[in-house]
């Protein structure tokens, strides 16, 4: 009998690693709920990826067509996982949806990602109230789709500001972590909105700019020099409306006192949250969760996949909020992971 | 001539940064006026940080050390948006970096504050704003009395002194000490006063408000108090 892996969600860490585990040798069954492949970068139909400006399009291309062209990976779309049981470290797992089947794998990785955090829970931005107040995502899908227009009244905006750290930091929502990809996100997409407006005022709302690392120049220092955005050190305290134009209330804190200004179109960079079926994956498989409701990595200083359930490994943004270019090596990790839990069981 | 006169952008300066004297010899030479002024250093250099301890440690002050300086509830503050020199989110950033030169400039100013719990319900934090600030207001009545408005001032005690007293508040109680303290004691005899007073007296809130009595044992109570006060 062959070993078989089963990889549940088919984002960029999920593709990965059912491609990287099929060449170490494993037959690959790969899960994902929705029927597309992809995940988030599908779903808001990136075009431009931080921090390279790379295509979102060619990314996907590149892995979806190396999972379909693999005939030892099996991809079902449009199907979830109904049940787990385990005995003698071989799960048996019974599927739903499209593709109604029992599965017995020896090891499997949760790469079931984030959501978007739902500003409409948070009152103080006027997100669903305000039709120029949009998120990060809808921005990417306005990207795709056409030119940046208000949505209000289909007019260029003159304007447009970025308001950071929305269902993050903010022990009120009760997400008191950094999401660690907005600020560089933000900053890649105002660079991109420079393209398109050459004369509008861009303005950041930040309350720390967190473009780590090799991000520092090339996104957040490029977004100033060469695109002209502004950066305002005050987190917004709430969001009205006036002539139809969203109004911004907060603190200038660098030069002190309050302030009141409106804006064409309001970009609320919308952090991540565990998704659904990352918890409900690991309550299924039993792993447990780490205090902010990821799955908890057990060891990440030996191997940042490992969960505290033998033979369950995770990668992506399942773990906790990640870019593209990290969710797609823990795809990698994970495999090996899986390698190295497997050969001491069995000969391939 | 006023102080500084002859500094150019003399309005990005306050009066305390300057030093100018009238008559000045120095080394056998006069040089009153306007070619002695000179200014004080603006380079901070004695954090002093005795007053965020108290604060800190305080019950109403305690969460002090949660703020990150956001700005949102300075966004948000009444006061803020009517009276530029009233920040709570700066008067926490001046405890926590020892400046209190810059809070005892504004020692009068932190009493503006109306209690309306904005900037703590804003928060991100879960700073409870409103009491640090309370916290940073008692701090300053503690350490420079004499730089609260009298006005303030006299409000603060009237306050302290009727709750002591009487166990509770009681407005025509307040606002005669109140009046009586800041030297206002004829305006409780003015006509408006008079048929405010009728008017009371025949919906009954005088007696009621009057007679209402302390709180059972009050003064063991106030005794605890006064002296957890010393
Ligand atoms: C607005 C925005 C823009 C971004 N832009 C960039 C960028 O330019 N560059 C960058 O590096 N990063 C970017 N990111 C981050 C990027 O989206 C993530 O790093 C990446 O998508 C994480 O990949 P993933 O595979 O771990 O998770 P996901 O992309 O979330 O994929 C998870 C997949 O699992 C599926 N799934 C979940 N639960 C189940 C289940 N129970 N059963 C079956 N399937 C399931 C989901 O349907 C989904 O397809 C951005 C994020 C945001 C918020
Ligand atoms: S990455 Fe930036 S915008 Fe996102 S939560 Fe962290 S600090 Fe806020
Ligand atoms: S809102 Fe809270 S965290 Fe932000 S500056 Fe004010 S007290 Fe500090
Ligand atoms: S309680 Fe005081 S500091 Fe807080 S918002 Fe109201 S006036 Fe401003």
């Amino acid at each position: 009998m062959s070993t078989s892996v089963m990889v549940i969600g088919a984002g960029p860490a999920g593709l990965q690693a059912a491609s990287t585990l099929s060449h170490l040798g494993f037959d690959v069954t790969l899960v994902e709920q929705q029927d597309y492949l992809g995940g988030a970068v599908a779903r808001h139909q990136y075009q431009v990826l931080m921090p390279d400006f790379s295509s979102g399009p060619e990314l996907l291309s590149r892995l979806i067509e190396r999972v379909d062209n693999d005939s030892h990976i099996t991809v079902y779309t449009g199907t979830q996982v109904e049940e787990v049981s385990e005995s003698h470290d071989i799960f048996t797992i019974k599927l739903s949806g499209a593709n109604q089947k029992t599965l017995q794998s020896q090891a499997v990785v949760l790469a079931t990602g984030f959501d978007h955090f739902n500003p409409a829970r948070d009152g103080k931005y006027g997100y669903g109230l305000f039709p120029d107040v949009i998120t990060g995502a809808e921005l990417e899908e306005m990207f795709a789709k056409g030119p940046i227009r208000r949505p209000s009244n289909g007019e260029i905006p003159q304007s447009v500001a970025f308001i950071y750290c929305v269902g993050s930091r903010d022990r009120q929502v009760g997400n008191t972590y950094c999401s660690r990809v907005c600020c560089a996100v933000s900053a890649k997409q105002a660079i991109e909105l420079r393209e398109q407006l050459p004369k509008a005022r861009i303005s950041m709302f930040y309350m720390d700019v967190r473009t780590y690392g090799l991000w520092e120049d090339t996104l957040y220092w490029r977004s100033q020099e060469e695109a002209g955005v502004v950066y305002v050190k005050g987190r917004i305290a709430e969001v009205t409306e006036q002539h139809g134009r969203p109004v911004l209330k907060g603190e200038d804190t660098l030069v002190r006192g309050p302030f009141e200004w409106p804006f064409d179109l309001v970009v609320l960079a919308a952090g991540m949250e565990p998704s659904g079926g990352t918890r409900e994956m690991a309550d299924k498989f039993q792993v447990s969760l780490e205090s902010h409701g990821f799955i908890k990595q057990a060891g990440a200083i030996h191997n940042a996949s490992l969960t505290d359930h033998p033979g369950v490994f995770v990668a992506g943004a399942a773990s906790g909020p990640k870019a593209i270019e990290d969710s797609i090596s823990e795809g990698d990790v994970a495999s090996l992971a899986v390698f190295e839990y497997l050969k001491a069981k069995v000969t391939l | 001539m006023a102080k500084g006169s002859g500094i150019i952008e003399r309005s990005l300066l306050t009066d305390d940064q300057i030093m100018e004297y009238e008559n000045l010899v120095m080394d056998g030479i006069d040089i009153s006026g306007r070619w002695n002024t000179m200014l004080k250093t603006r380079v901070h250099s004695r954090p002093e940080l005795d007053s965020w301890d108290e604060i800190r440690q305080s019950f109403i002050g305690a969460s002090i050390d949660n703020c990150i300086q956001c700005g949102m509830c300075t966004a948000g503050c009444t006061v803020a948006h009517e009276i530029p020199e009233f920040n709570p989110r700066q008067f926490i950033y001046w405890v926590r970096t020892g400046r209190q030169d810059e809070l005892i400039k504004n020692a009068d100013v932190i009493w503006r504050c109306v209690g309306c719990y904005i900037c703590t319900n804003h928060c991100p934090k879960e700073v409870n704003t409103a009491e640090v600030i309370e916290s940073i207001g008692q701090w300053l009545h503690r350490t420079v009395p004499e730089k609260m408005d009298q006005a303030f001032k006299a409000n603060h005690e009237t306050y302290r002194h009727q709750l002591f007293t009487y166990g509770r508040l009681s407005l025509p109680r307040l606002q005669a000490e109140f009046l009586s303290r800041t030297g206002r004691r004829q305006e409780l005899f003015t006509s408006e006063m008079r048929k405010t007073a009728m008017k009371m007296l025949k919906d009954g809130r005088v007696m009621r408000t009057l007679f209402i009595g302390k709180p059972r044992r009050w003064s063991r109570s106030a005794m605890f108090l006064t002296h957890q006060q010393a």
